[in-house]
């Protein structure tokens, strides 16, 4: 249990859904909408009336008598939570006057009916029941799918990427729609990358966006091909339930926290540092995804989380930000993938952090660290970048948008990853050059085809006394 | 290993997807590309087995899903043949700097100031007090490097908190930021440096402003850089001399600021045929030269016929270049005299206004206190000509005098800007713990920069002003007339409440009170209202009758129907009894499209 004194900015900053609602609260503040201020004797609690738009004031709270802090507001706005409560939580901040009052009626009985739900939560529960039938009826239904996909990838090769024009993407899309019935919604989103960068490209096919189209069509047939021996062999041997593989997630199939523990994929008591952390849109800005890269002080393993926000949505769905610390996570599940497979948890408690234990784990041979990259990004279906901690014992400027980090007799050239992440290489020309010597870099290795060549995004530079972020 | 086949049948088979598999069999690069890969075969068997797969490809009869193959095979492959090694030259980053930074503030805040400066928010005028720990960050940095060529007073004001911030450690940057290739680059970058590292850097400016392949605005950035140091005037004098065009322009401006010796006969060929666009530059002078040729045009204004008598126009451009001239108290009284004998606006209020500006911003700085003694000489001769000036003049020594007089003249206060500048200019600063005045006074003609003027005052409000605020005898009896004069003056007291010293905010919060009970009683609108509820306690029937009389007010009204209804100060049954009020006596005649309004209204207080 914790008082209304946890309130600072920072809390406020990282309870609110967006940006936007610190404004708005703000803006509620100045205007003093607020007509009744009050706290329990405790200080548990802090409630008050606030003058909306609504007929009646709204009640808003924020009760700090649980593990975490739990706002109400009687407001209808789909935020979590609400531009009233944040507003409160500043208002307490602002140093003005709370009266003392007692405990209110309907919060006494949210907090007895949240105990009572804790508690349950507590008991072990009972595993749920996997409908099998239904399991083996959907991989069949997307057996048939996969057929539907390979006609678009055989049609498409055989005319040629070149010859598509919109009239054939009207066509294209129509396909891809009906992929949709058949539960393959990972290779229709593939399906609609293509179709949209056939009509983006109509008119002015360059060399870069034929190859890039071309790329997009050899991952299809890859996915195709792959998921259709992963749905035989599992509808043969008849373990139709979802199980150790990416191809899972490429269908189009989402993992509940629930279903990697129960296919082993899980980790007990692991302890997780964030390294990078930014926000990337899709292709076609429809999807905002708060991407993070977090080291296992224990394996040395990197791993990465997504929030992905469907931008439509974006507005109701809390983003999330960077993190400080070292995460102690009782339980942490692991979705199937390669060399950054992407990190789940419930829960978590934090700790200060410690960053010469992040340096211990930075590999000290670039040689081993491209060779282990590569063998990821040789996989058609796994992510075209492989993140990876170095050290080094220089990071020279060679110009603008290259750097070039050494480290012994070794060197590697730094360079963005122009087609996801933001342009991180720019700004190593802005570091204090004494935090470019001797530490960890964070980076994204990838292949660039049209130089035959390996590069390193830099994302953040690690040293003991904290983190250089450059994205 | 000669990997150059590979790479040459990796191309092929993307363009092959390009063009289509269908005629694959006369493919003849495709082909070539297939034969030769024959000793890469012979030498690995991954080689061979992309080799063999692509042969396959002139023999299937439905080669598609097979090409995708020999595609994926052949991408895996070039990663696997990906080198790293590098051939850029580099060098060591020299940068270094000790900005405090918050290693640990969020993406979500760092991204917020970065958009920020992305599209030169206003927010960059007005950060927020955890943003300053944001600057040291290199990804700001390195964001307001890449805007900084940006013309900008946004990007300018962000940019004094960043050159603050970092003092000289910024201007490598700054320097290497400025883009000599693009013709339109303003060059602000210059100012910043020039802001930041002084004359240090003179030698920088020079070659910039002797660079005649620079762009045009960078050497005149670079030329107003170099007039900051006076030790620079010679090779001003010379670009005066030498250039031609916006650059000569611009270093005769600068140049007729300092002053040096041997500008006076570049001045005296300009005056013998003066054009308008000199009038900056005999502004910027405190030439004597510049003196005789102000009294010239007053004289020829003088001796004019009402046919060739100058326009108003005219008249102050001549007024303007009394700016920066010491011992022109005959040029300001003829002026005066002008402006009596042939006003242009009644009273020649803005031919006063405009040497009442000039003699103002001389004052600013006046290390001998020059400006002030002509100010005063001035007034002594023509009082209310001069007032405003006077009142400026008088602010710090004598502010109890300033505000005497104020009161007397408060009635016309409309001839006198004195009163809007105060209003404006006084406020409390709590790190110089006193009041201070700080205004911008433009002077309209002679394209003259607006500075603001600051001055330290008071530590303490004087009674006499502060009785001046609650100042009721402006207030009148015809409502129609005094509606934007009372919104005004309580706009203004609201901020004079804002900017009080702490001891000081009850005794204004009192005098804004007052002046707001006055108003209510002619003039019941809601900013007197707020002023009211905000600033002090009244019972519940004053406090009921202030908000009838607001909402009986037509004026107000449709806000003040809803301001009724939501308003939490009155019980249902006064919302009732007002809204009803409003609907039987004030919502007729040209607000009757409100009355379904207040009975919507009506219908929704509770029970």
């Amino acid at each position: 249990m914790s008082t209304a004194s946890i309130i600072t900015m920072e809390l406020v900053r990282s309870s609110a859904p967006n940006e936007a609602a610190i404004a708005n609260a703000r803006k509620i503040c100045s205007r003093g909408e607020f007509i009744s201020l009050k706290k329990t004797t405790d200080e548990t609690l802090i409630f008050g009336e606030c003058q909306g738009s609504g007929k009646n004031p709204y009640s808003t709270s924020a009760d700090f008598s649980g593990a975490a802090p739990v706002f109400r507001c009687s407001c209808p706005s789909r935020q979590f939570p609400c531009k009233h409560a944040l507003a409160l939580m500043m208002e307490w901040l602002s140093g003005k006057p709370f009266e003392t009052a007692e405990l209110p009626a309907d919060i006494a009985e949210k907090r007895a009916k949240a105990a009572k739900r804790a508690e349950k939560a507590a008991e072990p529960a009972a595993p749920a029941k996997q409908n099998k039938a239904a399991a083996a009826k959907k991989l069949k239904k997307q057996l048939e799918g996969l057929d539907l996909a390979e006609s678009f990838v055989k049609d498409m090769l055989s005319r040629g990427v070149y010859s598509a024009n919109s009239a054939a993407a009207d066509q294209y899309r129509e396909l891809a729609k009906q992929l949709g019935d058949y539960w393959l919604p990972g290779l229709q989103e593939i399906m609609n990358r293509i179709v949209d960068s056939v009509q983006y490209l109509n008119g002015d096919p360059s060399d870069k966006s034929m190859r890039y189209i071309t790329s997009l069509l050899i991952r299809l047939a890859a996915a195709v091909k792959k998921s259709r021996q992963y749905i035989k062999a599992k509808l043969e041997s008849g373990d139709v339930l979802p199980e150790d593989s990416i191809l899972y997630e490429e269908l189009g199939g989402v993992w509940k926290l629930s279903q990697l523990r129960e296919a082993g994929l899980y980790k007990e008591n692991a302890e997780l540092i964030q390294l990078a952390f930014c926000e990337t849109n899709n292709y076609n800005l429809t999807v905002e995804t708060d991407n993070g890269f977090w080291l296992d002080l224990g394996s040395g393993e990197i791993y990465c989380t997504r929030n992905i926000r469907p931008v439509k949505a974006a507005k109701y769905l809390k983003q999330e930000d960077s993190a400080n610390g070292i995460f102690h996570i009782p339980v942490l599940c692991r979705y199937p993938g390669g060399l950054n497979p992407r990190v789940r948890w419930e829960a978590a408690e934090i700790s200060a952090p410690d960053y010469s234990r992040v340096i211990e784990k930075a590999g000290s041979s670039i040689a081993e660290a491209v060779k282990t990259a590569k063998n990821d990004l040789k996989n058609t279906l796994s992510e075209p970048y492989a993140g990876v901690l170095l050290r080094f014992d220089e990071i020279q400027l060679a110009d603008r948008r290259r750097a070039v980090l050494r480290l012994g007799d070794e060197s590697i050239t730094l360079q963005a990853y122009y087609r996801q992440f933001p342009n991180c290489c720019d700004v190593l020309s802005f570091v204090d050059s004494r935090r470019l010597r001797n530490g960890a870099l964070f980076g994204l290795m990838y292949y660039a085809p049209e130089d035959h060549r390996m590069f390193l995004c830099p994302m953040s530079i690690v040293h003991t006394d904290g983190i250089t972020k450059l994205c | 290993m000669n990997t150059a086949p590979f790479y040459e049948l990796h191309d092929r088979l993307y363009d092959c997807a390009s063009a289509g598999c269908a005629s694959i069999t006369e493919d003849f690069r495709l082909k070539r590309a297939v034969e030769g890969m024959a000793p890469l075969a012979e030498a690995n068997k991954t080689f061979a087995r992309l080799r063999d797969m692509c042969a396959r490809l002139f023999t299937e009869p439905e080669p598609a899903l097979l090409l995708a193959d020999c595609i994926a095979l052949a991408d895996a492959l070039a990663v696997a043949q990906g080198h790293y090694t590098n051939a850029e030259e580099s060098r060591p980053g020299t940068l270094e700097y000790d900005v405090e930074c918050n290693m640990e503030a969020g993406w979500r805040s760092v991204r917020s100031l970065w958009a920020a400066i992305l599209t030169k928010s206003p927010h960059l005028k007005n950060l927020d007090p955890h943003e300053y720990k944001l600057l040291g960050d290199p990804r700001i940095l390195e964001q307001f490097i890449c805007a900084s060529g940006e013309k900008s007073e946004n990007i300018a004001a962000f940019a004094r908190e960043m050159c603050a911030a970092y003092g000289d450690s910024i201007v490598p940057p700054l320097k290497a930021s400025l883009d000599l290739s693009d013709e339109k680059c303003p060059g602000v970058q210059i100012d910043y440096v020039a802001d930041t590292a002084g004359s240090a850097e003179n030698d920088w400016y020079l070659s910039l402003a002797e660079n005649e392949e620079a762009p045009q605005n960078v050497r005149i950035k670079a030329i107003q850089a170099l007039a900051r140091d006076s030790g620079n005037a010679p090779r001003l004098l010379d670009f005066c001399r030498t250039e031609k065009g916006k650059v000569k322009t611009a270093a005769l401006l600068e140049t007729a600021r300092l002053d040096p010796p041997g500008f006076d006969e570049i001045l005296k060929k300009l005056t013998a045929k003066y054009k308008d666009s000199y009038l900056p530059i005999i502004c910027a002078s405190p030439s004597g030269v510049a003196s005789e040729l102000i009294r010239g045009r007053l004289d020829e204004a003088f001796a004019a016929d009402k046919k060739n008598r100058p326009d108003l126009k005219q008249v102050m451009s001549t007024a303007a270049m009394m700016i920066n001239k010491r011992d022109t108290d005959d040029c300001f009284l003829r002026a005066v005299e002008y402006a009596e004998k042939f006003p242009a606006s009644p009273g020649g209020a803005s031919e006063l206004r405009e040497l009442n500006a000039v003699l103002i911003n001389n004052m600013f700085p006046d290390p001998d206190g020059g400006f002030r003694a002509m100010t005063l000489r001035l007034h002594e001769k023509q009082p209310e000509a001069f007032f405003t000036a006077w009142c400026i003049a008088m602010l710090a020594d004598d502010p109890d005098a300033v505000a005497a007089e104020l009161k007397k003249r408060i009635s016309r206060r409309g001839v006198y800007p004195v009163f809007d500048i105060l209003e404006e200019g006084i406020r409390y600063s709590e790190s110089d713990g006193r009041y201070i005045f700080e205004e911008e006074v433009p002077v309209s003609y002679g394209n003259i920069p607006v500075r603001v003027l600051t001055m330290p005052l008071f530590e303490r409000m004087p009674e006499s002003f502060i009785e001046l605020l609650g100042d009721t005898s402006m207030l009148g009896d015809d409502s129609n007339k005094s509606e934007y004069a009372v919104r005004e003056r309580c706009m203004f007291l609201s901020r004079a409440i804002d900017s009080a010293a702490p001891a000081d905010a009850d005794m204004i919060k009192a005098q804004a009170v007052k002046y707001a009970l006055a108003a209510m009683k002619t003039t019941p609108l809601y900013d007197a209202l707020s002023l009211i509820l905000d600033n002090s306690q009244p019972d519940d029937k004053t406090r009921f009758q202030m908000l009838r009389s607001y909402a009986m007010f037509p004026y107000n009204a449709p806000r003040s129907i809803t301001e009724t209804a939501k308003t939490p100060l009155l019980t249902v049954e006064q919302k009732r009894s007002i809204l009803k009020e409003m609907r039987d006596t004030i919502l007729t005649g040209n607000l009757s499209y409100c009355k379904q309004y207040a009975e919507t209204m009506l219908k929704e207080l509770p029970e």
